[in-house]
C-alpha cells in the first residue's frame, strides 16, 4: 500500500530539513515573506490532479495494490453509494492523510495562490481521490484530515522551504538545500526544478522570509506507563523537536500562519511517533498597548494534534479561540500563558470496546480547553505547565462519549548559551462512557529526561516555543 | 419542472446582467445571505439498503466578513425540511463557512462548510414500518454559486451544493440500528445578499 510507504517515508524525512533550518536560524525581527508570484489557479488544480493522478497509477501499475484497480464502474459506484468511514490504521488516517494533504496545499501555495485561496485545494485533491483514486466507498474521515491537516502541514512546510532554501548559495551547500527542502515541500520542490529556479542563482536576500524562529532539539529517555489490566512500563529513547516560528508579541497580525509552533516527538520503541502537534495563528488582534508589562492578544489558531502513548491514541483537527498573554514579572522574568476554547472538527480515539470492524477507534467532533503558562528567565523558558481537556462524540463506532485531560509539567535548566538538562512528567487520563454503568477510565503517566540544545530565539526574552504543548 | 424554471431564472438573470455591474463585485466588510430552495435527503447506513431518499425544501442563512477578494469567511445555518411516506424529517446544520472566488472578477464561486448537525431521519432499517430517529454530528459541505449584483450593496445569488452529514449509530423507534448513519441533503437555492 502506498500508505505503509508513505509512513516509512514520514519516518525518515522529518529529520532531514533540520541541520539546514538550524543554519538558517535568525534573529531578524523583518518578517517579511517572499514576494508572491502570480496567481495561477488553473495550473494549481491541475497539479493537484496530477498528483493523484501519479500517485494512483504508481500504485496501480508498479505495486498492483487491490484498492488502485479503477475503473469507470468503481467511479460510478463510488459516486452512487457516497460516503463511509472507513477502517485504516490510526497513523495512516490520523497523521498520514493530513501530511498527504500538505501536497495538495502546496500546489496552490508554489503557484503563487494565498493561504485561504489554497485551503479549497485540499478539499478538491482529496474528494478527487476518495471519489476516483480507490476503488473503495470515499471515506468521510478521509476527507476531513487530509484537508484540514493538508491545510497546516502545507503552509507550515511551504514556510520551512522558504527558509531553508537560498537562491543566493551555490555549489554542494545550495544543493543541500534544495534537496533538504523537499521533505517540506515536495511539490514546490519539484516545480522549482521544471522552472529551473532550484539551478538559478539571485540576489533575492532581502527579498527572503526573515522571520525569528527558534529551534530547540531534545534527546533523552521516556518511561510510559498503561495504568489499564496490563500495567505496562515501558521505557525508550526518545527524541523531540519545537520549532517556534514567528512570536505573537513581536509584530502585529500580518497573515494566517505568521506565527506557528511545532512539536514532535519520536520514540523508536514506543510506537514511532509520540506527539506532532502543530499550532499555527489564523487571526491575531492585540487588547493592550504593546508597550505595557501585561499583554494580551487575541488569538485565533488552526491545530493539528496527534497523541500515540503503548496503550493511547487520540488526534484530530481543531480550532482554537483565546488569548495569548505576557506578563513582564521583572526586566528579567516574565510569565507568559496561553488560554484557548478549542473546537474539535473531528477527532480520532482509541479506547477498550471502541471501533468498528478492523478499527480499534472512534471518530467524532468535540469541544476542549488548552492553558499553559511558562517561566521565561532571562529570555530561557526555564519552567512550563500545560493542562488539556478534550470532549469527543463520537459518530462512527462505539456509541460513545470521551473526556480526556492532559497535564504537564517541563523544567529545563540552561547550560552555557545552547545547551540545557531538562525534565518532564505529563499524565493522560481518559474517561469511556459507553453508557449508564458502563465507564472506564485509565491513566497514562509518561516521564521524559533529556538534553536540550537550542539555537535562535534561545534567549528572546518574548519567545515561549514550549508554550501550549504537550 | 420546478428545477427547470429555476435554472432558466438563473440563466436569464446572468445573461442581461450589464457589465457596469461589474464594478458591484466589490468584497469587503460584513456581508449576510439569506435564501431558500429544494432538496433532497437520502440516509444511508452500514445496515440501511437500499438508501431511504425525500424531497423537501430548505432555508438558509449566512453571515461573516470578507477575508480578501478572494475568500470570505462566515457562518450558515441550515435547516432542510421533508418527508417521505408520511415521516416528516429534518436536518438542522450550523456551520463555519469559506466562499471562495477563484475569478474574482466574476460572481462565481465555491463555498465550504463544516458544522455540526442535528437530524431527525428515517433511515432503512428493514423494518416495515419507519419512523425518524434522532442524531447528531459532524456536517460537511461545498456548493458551487453564482453572484449577480442588482445594486451597490445588493446581490442575487444562486447556490447548488451537497452536505454530507454524519449522524452516527443510532437506534431506530423499531429496535433497528442504523450503523454509521450518514445524510445526504443536495440543494438548489436562490439568495439574497447584503453586502
Amino acid at each position: 500500500m502506498i500508505r505503509r510507504a508513505l509512513m516509512l517515508l514520514l519516518l525518515v524525512i522529518p529529520a532531514a530539513p533540520l541541520p539546514m533550518i538550524a543554519q538558517s536560524v535568525t534573529t531578524s525581527t523583518d518578517s517579511t515573506p517572499p514576494p508572491p508570484r502570480r496567481p495561477k489557479p488553473l495550473l494549481a488544480v491541475g497539479e493537484v490532479t496530477g498528483i493523484n493522478i501519479v500517485v494512483q497509477r504508481m500504485n496501480w501499475w508498479l505495486r498492483h495494490a487491490d484498492w488502485a484497480d479503477i475503473s469507470l464502474k468503481t467511479w460510478s459506484d463510488n459516486i452512487r453509494l457516497g460516503w463511509e468511514w472507513d477502517v485504516d490504521q490510526f497513523r495512516t488516517n490520523m497523521f498520514g492523510h493530513p501530511w498527504g494533504g500538505g501536497f495538495f496545499f502546496n500546489a496552490g501555495r508554489d503557484n503563487g495562490i494565498g493561504f485561504w485561496g489554497s485551503t479549497p485545494l485540499t478539499f478538491l485533491g482529496s474528494a478527487e481521490w476518495e471519489y476516483f483514486g480507490e476503488n473503495e466507498r470515499p471515506s468521510l474521515n478521509d476527507l476531513y484530515n487530509t484537508a484540514f491537516g493538508g491545510i497546516i502541514f502545507g503552509e507550515v512546510g511551504h514556510r520551512l522551504s522558504n527558509i531553508v532554501r537560498d537562491n543566493r548559495a551555490r555549489g554542494f551547500p545550495r544543493a543541500m538545500r534544495e534537496l533538504a527542502s523537499i521533505p517540506l515541500d515536495p511539490v514546490g520542490g519539484l516545480n522549482r526544478m521544471i522552472r529551473g529556479e532550484a539551478f538559478r542563482h539571485a540576489d533575492d536576500g532581502p527579498l527572503r522570509d526573515h522571520t525569528p524562529l527558534a529551534v530547540d532539539l531534545q534527546g533523552g529517555v521516556r518511561l510510559a506507563v498503561d495504568s489499564g489490566p496490563q500495567h505496562r512500563s515501558s521505557w525508550s529513547g526518545t527524541m523531540l523537536i519545537d520549532i517556534a516560528y514567528g512570536s505573537p508579541f513581536d509584530k502585529p497580525f500580518h497573515e494566517p500562519f505568521d506565527v506557528f509552533h511545532l512539536r514532535f516527538q519520536f520514540s523508536p520503541a514506543q510506537g514511532g511517533i509520540n506527539t506532532t502537534r502543530i499550532l499555527g495563528r489564523l487571526y491575531g488582534r492585540e487588547l493592550t498597548d504593546s508597550a505595557a508589562r501585561l499583554r494580551n492578544i487575541f488569538t485565533v489558531a488552526q491545530k493539528f494534534e496527534y497523541l500515540a502513548g503503548p496503550a493511547y491514541h487520540f488526534g484530530g483537527q481543531s480550532v482554537e479561540t483565546g488569548f495569548v498573554s505576557n506578563w513582564a514579572a521583572t526586566p528579567h522574568a516574565h510569565i507568559q500563558s496561553e488560554l484557548y476554547g478549542e473546537w474539535l472538527l473531528l477527532g480520532g480515539i482509541e479506547s477498550p470496546g471502541a471501533g468498528v470492524r478492523e478499527r480499534d477507534y472512534d471518530f467524532g467532533p468535540g469541544a476542549g480547553l488548552n492553558a499553559s503558562a511558562s517561566l521565561l528567565v532571562s529570555g530561557a523558558t526555564v519552567l512550563s505547565a500545560r493542562w488539556r481537556f478534550a470532549y469527543l462524540h463520537s459518530v462512527s463506532g462505539s456509541p460513545a462519549d470521551y473526556r480526556i485531560s492532559h497535564a504537564s509539567i517541563e523544567g529545563l535548566l540552561p547550560i552555557g548559551h545552547a545547551l540545557g538538562i531538562g525534565a518532564y512528567a505529563g499524565w493522560y487520563r481518559q474517561l469511556s462512557d459507553y453508557g449508564p454503568g458502563k465507564g472506564l477510565t485509565y491513566s497514562y503517566p509518561e516521564l521524559r529526561f533529556y538534553l536540550a540544545w537550542r539555537r535562535g530565539q534561545w534567549r528572546h526574552p518574548l519567545q515561549n516555543p514550549a508554550g501550549n504543548g504537550p | 419542472m420546478r428545477r427547470r424554471s429555476l435554472v432558466l431564472s438563473l440563466l436569464a438573470m446572468m445573461a442581461f446582467a450589464s457589465p457596469a455591474r461589474a464594478q458591484y463585485r466589490r468584497r469587503s466588510g460584513v456581508w449576510l445571505d439569506a435564501g431558500a430552495g429544494i432538496g433532497r435527503l437520502r440516509v444511508s447506513c452500514r445496515t440501511c439498503s437500499p438508501p431511504a431518499s425525500a424531497g423537501g425544501y430548505a432555508i438558509d442563512i449566512a453571515i461573516g466578513g470578507a477575508m480578501s477578494k478572494y475568500v470570505l469567511l462566515g457562518v450558515e445555518g441550515q435547516v432542510w425540511t421533508g418527508s417521505d411516506a408520511h415521516v416528516d424529517e429534518q436536518v438542522r446544520t450550523l456551520s463555519v463557512v469559506a466562499q471562495w472566488y477563484p475569478w474574482p472578477k466574476t460572481g462565481f464561486f465555491v463555498r465550504f462548510g463544516t458544522g455540526l448537525v442535528d437530524g431527525h431521519v428515517a433511515p432503512n432499517d428493514s423494518v416495515a414500518v419507519r419512523t425518524a430517529v434522532k442524531g447528531k454530528g459532524v456536517v460537511m459541505g461545498v456548493s458551487l454559486g453564482w453572484d449577480q449584483p442588482i445594486s451597490r450593496h445588493l446581490a442575487i445569488t444562486a447556490q447548488a451544493g451537497d452536505q454530507i452529514a454524519a449522524l452516527g449509530d443510532i437506534t431506530t423507534a423499531s429496535g433497528g440500528l442504523s450503523d454509521d448513519t450518514i445524510a445526504y441533503v443536495s440543494r438548489l437555492s436562490i439568495a439574497l445578499t447584503l453586502r
